[in-house]
């Protein structure tokens, strides 16, 4: 199938101004328009692996980053995030362009799933085996997830996790989203990860997405069966701690984090209680990723 | 049918309104399903869109039939939450021992009219009667709603010349409510006789709490809010409901469409009602007798045509925006007497001028 980087930049602006460009994310499809620059340029660095139609096709979502008012092209430019042609969110200034799509798409998913249980959570697959890293912003899961992805971990997605009726692991791999001083570790621990622009003084800070490995995105269409929940922490300083949890409390922490557990009713609590019988779950609290990393990867194999 | 065919052409190819039209579905590929599916969330309606489509058994590709799948859990929710929600007002106004009427998409809820199938909405109306406003709105306000913070001019025109009182929002839920005392605004230029429909109002079976409007009036407010509206983001949403109300109980008696008319003539909603069903005759095939809806339709209705129309960027008639901005006019020019509107109009003015408060962010 044709990729990002296989389309000429002439053929990629015209098919995103005429309405013809999808992205296959895994299952989901977008048809994805633009006419900014800035917004192209991101796109096709952090995307270059991804699978993309030309010629249209049908679609799940219909995306657009596109100028707010026609002056703003050229003067103060803005561009805004378009969900079927809706604007969910206020305008952001043309360098956050791409950052607005990564966090729109996550509205999106989180929005519109509902045949997902849809978890905050990081997703990624070591040896066959699912391993959700849940946690609430700023625990250092984006970091840890883009450290992993690096040392040969297959990312199904930093962000989101999916779980569908038959409790697999929806995979959703796309670039990864870090913040602040987290840009920098991963850019010296891994001086070839392709990291697309800075966006400034974001509402989350200085934001910079990681682009994914082209392993990652082939294997966007294989679910992964859960195998382990960890609860991870970054905190500086602090010596490596590895600890159970029990089922019951996973399950409680795990709806804390849910976005769409009471949409689904009795069936979102049905696959949330299966999915902690079939997994074991784990906090870990560190402070150096190589730790972090050997821990999991000794949980996975004697756990998972 | 001169006009309609004038309007039709004016329009662009859209797959909902052809579908909505009874234009079928045969010939739709996937792609023009996703339009489809596109065109329906923008008008709010993709949830009532999977509920039909789900009643009529059609087959969509598997990607498709996903969104369905997800839309419908989404409108299960969204019942449950509402039926639950009322069940918090009921628990706030009971000790009050005065009759609570529930309109619009909470009341098809309640009902379980075909109108609620995939109604998604944002706040909950009701109404009690003027004398007892303001003991119902201590009430919920003892139940957690509150009134956000409104300038003074704000609360004066909902206080004064409003058939309302501010929003209220419950403070944990987020759930908004609209407590009002009547139909349409009191100061509208349409002379219409709301306090007739409120006095013939009826119990709702099965309740001992809640009260509804009887069917003619049901269908005859639904016409009134979506022909004095200038909001029309929802317009089709409503346009559907009054399709969906007609049929409903025009299925259970024979004679509902005469009756119809008649109560609309008595409450002075003729014009209103004959231009609502020509404009859902129109888009949604609604199945009307002709004698009732004989004559050309206004120019008001006209501009209302496009104004429901598509919205989505692909499929919209080019003139929205401006149609979209006569509406508002229209809407204002029928809401206020004249010294009334030219005050609301330079207090609006003056405040454009003042700076704006930050909208919602990611």
């Amino acid at each position: 199938m044709l990729t990002l980087s296989s389309c000429t930049s002439e053929q990629l602006h015209r098919a995103l101004r005429d309405g013809s460009f999808r992205l296959y994310l895994g299952q989901l499809a977008l048809k994805v328009s633009s006419d900014i620059p800035e917004f192209i340029a991101a796109f096709r660095q952090l995307y270059g692996d991804h699978p993309v139609a030309l010629g249209g096709g049908e679609y799940d979502f219909d995306i657009a980053i596109s100028a707010p008012a026609l002056w703003r092209r050229w003067f103060r430019r803005n561009a805004s995030f378009e969900f079927s042609g809706d604007t969910p969110f206020l305008p952001m200034e043309v360098g956050h362009a791409h950052a607005l799509f990564e966090w729109g798409l996550n509205w999106a998913i989180a929005s519109f799933l509902h045949h997902c249980l849809i978890l905050h959570s990081a997703v990624l697959e070591w040896r066959g085996k699912g391993v959700l890293l849940s946690a609430v912003s700023g625990s250092g899961k984006s970091t840890l997830s883009a450290e992993l992805s690096e040392q040969g971990w297959r990312l199904l997605s930093d962000e989101l996790a999916l779980l569908d009726s038959d409790l697999k692991l929806i995979p959703l791999a796309r670039p990864v989203s870090l913040k602040n001083t987290s840009i920098d570790v991963i850019r010296r621990r891994h001086p070839t990860a392709v990291i697309g622009p800075l966006a400034l003084d974001t509402h989350k800070g200085t934001v910079a997405h990681l682009k994914v490995s082209a392993d990652a995105v082939g294997s966007n269409l294989v679910p992964a069966i859960p195998k382990l929940i960890v609860f991870p922490k970054w905190v500086e300083g602090a010596p490596l701690r590895v600890e159970p949890v029990g089922a019951g409390q996973a399950a409680l922490r795990l709806i804390d984090q849910a976005f769409n557990y009471s949409t689904l009713g009795t069936e979102g609590f049905r696959r949330l209680v299966a999915l902690v019988r079939m997994t074991e779950a784990w906090q870990i609290e560190y402070s150096s990723l190589d730790e972090a990393r050997d821990a999991l990867e000794t949980l996975v194999a004697e756990h998972g | 049918m001169r006009w309609k065919h004038w309007w039709l052409s004016m329009a662009k190819p859209s797959p909902l309104m052809s579908l909505l039209g009874g234009g079928g579905h045969e010939s739709f590929d996937p792609e023009a399903w996703s339009l489809l599916f596109s065109e329906a969330r923008r008008a709010g309606l993709m949830a009532r869109l999977a509920a039909s489509l789900c009643l009529d058994q059609v087959d969509l590709p598997e990607r498709l039939q996903k969104q369905v799948t997800a839309s419908l859990i989404e409108a299960e929710a969204f019942q449950r939450d509402v039926l639950r929600e009322l069940d918090h007002v009921q628990q706030a106004l009971q000790g009050l021992g005065v009759p609570v009427l529930l309109l619009k998409g909470a009341a098809y809820v309640r009902l379980n009219l075909p109108a609620a199938r995939g109604r998604i909405f944002s706040d909950i109306d009701i109404v009690v009667a003027r004398e007892r406003l303001a003991q119902a709105e201590a009430s919920l306000m003892l139940g957690g709603w509150l009134t956000g913070k409104l300038d003074p001019y704000d609360q004066r025109y909902y206080r004064e010349w409003s058939h309302e009182i501010p929003p209220m929002t419950h403070r944990r839920r987020g759930t908004t409510l609209d407590l009002h005392h009547a139909l349409v605004m009191p100061t509208c230029r349409v002379r219409v006789d709301s306090g007739k429909m409120l006095r013939q109002a009826v119990p709702i079976e099965g309740s001992l709490f809640w009260w509804r409007l009887q069917d003619e009036d049901m269908v005859l407010h639904a016409a009134s809010h979506l022909m004095f509206n200038a909001e029309f983001e929802r317009g089709l949403r409503d346009l559907w409901d009054i399709h969906l109300l007609f049929c409903d109980f025009a299925s259970r008696s024979a004679s509902f469409p005469e009756r119809l008319f008649e109560r609309a003539r008595e409450v002075g909603l003729g014009e209103v009602i004959r231009e609502a069903l020509l404009l859902a005759r129109t888009f949604l095939g609604t199945p009307i007798p002709e004698d009732l809806l004989r004559g050309e339709a206004k120019m008001a209705t006209r501009l209302i045509a496009r104004a429901v129309y598509s919205r989505h960027r692909q499929t919209r008639p080019a003139s929205q925006w401006l149609v979209d901005m006569l509406l508002l006019g229209r809407e204002m020019y029928l809401r206020l007497p004249n010294h009334l509107l030219l005050r609301h109009l330079a207090h609006k003015a003056s405040v454009s001028f003042a700076g704006t408060a930050p909208q919602k962010s990611i």
